[in-house]
């Protein structure tokens, strides 16, 4: 179809690059960062890393170890205290407005509640990710969206099997289908990368394997760079190609996925 | 007992039997603490400071129970003249009944246009800095705590007797009430979606109108239906100073001594109010 190949292109999925090629393109870079909540110790301490195009790395640590911390100051949701956050080839740190909004466009975030507005339909909440490209009145409901934006924005709903819910408000949908309207809405922005913190943690064991492995799928098959939180350790190894462990405020490990096993990442959590 | 059927009858005896004994049965337990706190000293005073101010006021006040016994029978002259209601200027009550709801109307919806933004600056969430917040806080301070009336006489002064002053001074009042609530929904609904709006780069704009507006809508229609209700009790008073409505009819009625038409008023504006009402709480009943 002529419209999928379109947007093929436009989510970077089309071209993509060999990985071998693609390996050394950073789309995050992590230097240094460290972040405290007023007046209390450091939550994270003098933490540097960095994740490559194409990668899919995922965040495991215990309760309160500074995942959601870690995650969300990659788009300076939290304003970190110190350290550097490069992320697709600019320095966010000093960024003005508006040019942060624009980095903040190119990146997808999947919160682990799924942030949607209650009282909208689940396509004006798609529609709401084309904010992300597009300016002023048009894109905050789908009743004044264009017809392409519309059109898009049925894509993406069909890509995570929700077509038919267009209309169905969001807060008459399940769980799972809320973090899959999400997801739409992530896509929506046609990202580059896509961060997600626990992003199926509020769903129960069975919706949360459907909607994660339908999340991963989507993100390798348009070719996204991926870094997701869990404490699914299965979903940690068995989704990603390399694991951060965060213990303490530091990377305690970071490693190949296929090395590691469930037990081998309980260390994490003593 | 003989009868060995398990009826309903026999169940609940048993469950009383049972539940009387735990209450009978005495349970160890600690002395628990007193009932009341003693006063301390500071807050001894402000009660008795309090009560002797009251009893003070009661004469300041003139209040007296006798006056009350005495002025009975004026009440009951006023009543006996009241009835039956004259319908002799139905027509121009009516009329006035309907201005008076217009001002009501009018005021209240361009009240609520106004609040709108003026919440967005006052709420602590959507302000752009401490400084606007602050401005924007004085000026719905300001609308809340001058008078209803007040703002009426000094719209009279403005734009001269008639309907437009007293629709201004409820649009006033309407700000001080809305505006303040308007904050306040915008502030309290869930910031989840805020922030995923930011998280994907969206300006403040496509936040506040895709994100904040609708959460917060079943409170503003719930808050502007209070406020119309308000505005119409209001409205009717408004023609006492010149700015409109019923309230002037009415008082030239009283003044003249024509209870009788005077009562036509009373009751249409109690109908105007009880319909308005009802109206009202149906419509939020819907939206909730
Ligand atoms: N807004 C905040 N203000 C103050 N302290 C905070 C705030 N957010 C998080 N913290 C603290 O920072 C630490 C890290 O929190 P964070 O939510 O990043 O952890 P997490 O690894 O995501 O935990 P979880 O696994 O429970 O999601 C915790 O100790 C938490 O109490
Ligand atoms: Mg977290």
């Amino acid at each position: 179809m002529n419209l999928t190949a379109q947007l093929d292109v436009k989510l970077g999925g089309g071209a993509m690059a060999s990985p071998s090629n693609a390996s050394r393109i950073q789309d995050l870079s992590i230097s240094s960062l460290t972040k405290s909540y007023d007046g209390q110790a450091p939550v994270l301490r003098d933490i540097s890393f960095e994740i490559h195009r194409g990668e899919a790395v995922a965040l495991v640590g215990a309760n309160g170890t500074g995942k959601s911390t870690l995650m969300r100051c990659c788009l300076r949701l939290i304003e970190p205290d110190a350290g550097g956050v490069k992320i697709l080839g600019a320095d966010i740190t000093g960024l003005s407005r508006k040019a942060l909004r624009d980095v903040r466009a190119q990146a997808g975030f999947i919160f682990q509640r799924h942030n949607l507005v209650p009282r909208f339909s689940a396509l004006s909440n798609v529609v709401h990710g084309a904010q992300a490209w597009s300016r002023g009145p048009r894109t905050w409901h789908q009743a004044l969206a264009s017809k392409a934006v519309r059109e898009e924005a049925m894509y993406c709903l069909d890509l995570v099997g929700l077509a038919d819910f267009a209309k169905r408000r969001v807060d008459q949908l399940s769980g799972g289908q809320s973090q899959r309207v999400a997801i739409a809405r992530a896509l929506m922005q046609r990202p580059r990368i896509m961060l997600a913190d626990e992003p199926v943690a509020s769903l129960d064991p069975k919706a949360g394997e459907e909607v994660m492995e339908l999340f991963v799928r989507l993100i390798k098959s348009q070719g996204l760079t991926l870094f997701y939180s869990s404490h699914h350790l299965e979903h940690a190894i068995g989704y990603s190609d390399r694991i951060l462990g965060l213990r303490g405020g530091v990377v305690a490990l970071d490693g190949e996925s296929n090395s590691q096993n469930v037990n081998s990442l309980r260390g994490l959590y003593d | 007992m003989t009868n060995p059927s398990i009826g309903p009858s026999s169940q609940v005896r048993e469950t009383d039997a049972i539940g009387a004994d735990a209450h009978v049965q005495p349970r160890g337990g600690r002395a628990a603490p007193g009932r009341f706190e003693r006063p301390g000293p500071f807050e001894f005073i402000a009660y008795v400071a309090a009560l002797a101010f009251f009893i003070v006021s009661l004469s300041g006040t003139e209040w007296s129970f006798i006056a009350f016994i005495e002025g009975i029978p004026n009440l009951v002259t006023f009543l006996s003249e009241a009835f039956p209601p004259s319908l002799k200027r139905a027509e121009q009550v009516s009329w006035a009944l309907l201005e008076t709801f217009q001002m009501a109307f009018v005021g209240t919806v361009m009240g609520v246009i106004l609040s709108l933004p003026l919440a967005i600056l006052a709420a602590r969430t959507l302000t752009p800095s401490r400084w606007i917040q602050g401005g924007a806080r004085s000026i719905i301070a300001l609308a809340r705590t001058v008078p209803d009336l007040v703002w009426a006489l000094i719209f009279v002064i403005m734009v001269g007797l008639g309907p437009f002053a007293g629709t201004l001074a409820i649009m006033v009042d309407t700000i001080g009430f809305c505006a303040r609530f308007f904050a306040e929904a915008m502030e309290e609904i869930d910031q989840g979606p805020q922030e995923a709006l930011t998280a994907l780069g969206a300006r403040k704009s496509g936040t506040v109108f895709s994100a904040v507006l609708p959460a917060a809508m079943p409170s503003f229609i719930n808050t502007s239906l209070f406020a119309l209700e308000k505005s119409t009790r209001s409205s009717v008073i408004l023609g006492l100073v010149g700015a409109g409505g019923i309230g002037i009819e009415l008082k030239v009625s009283m003044d003249m001594f024509e209870y009788a038409e005077a009562a036509t008023i009373i009751l249409s504006i109690f109908l105007l109010v009880l319909l308005v009402e009802r109206v009202s709480s149906h419509l939020r009943r819907k939206i909730m």
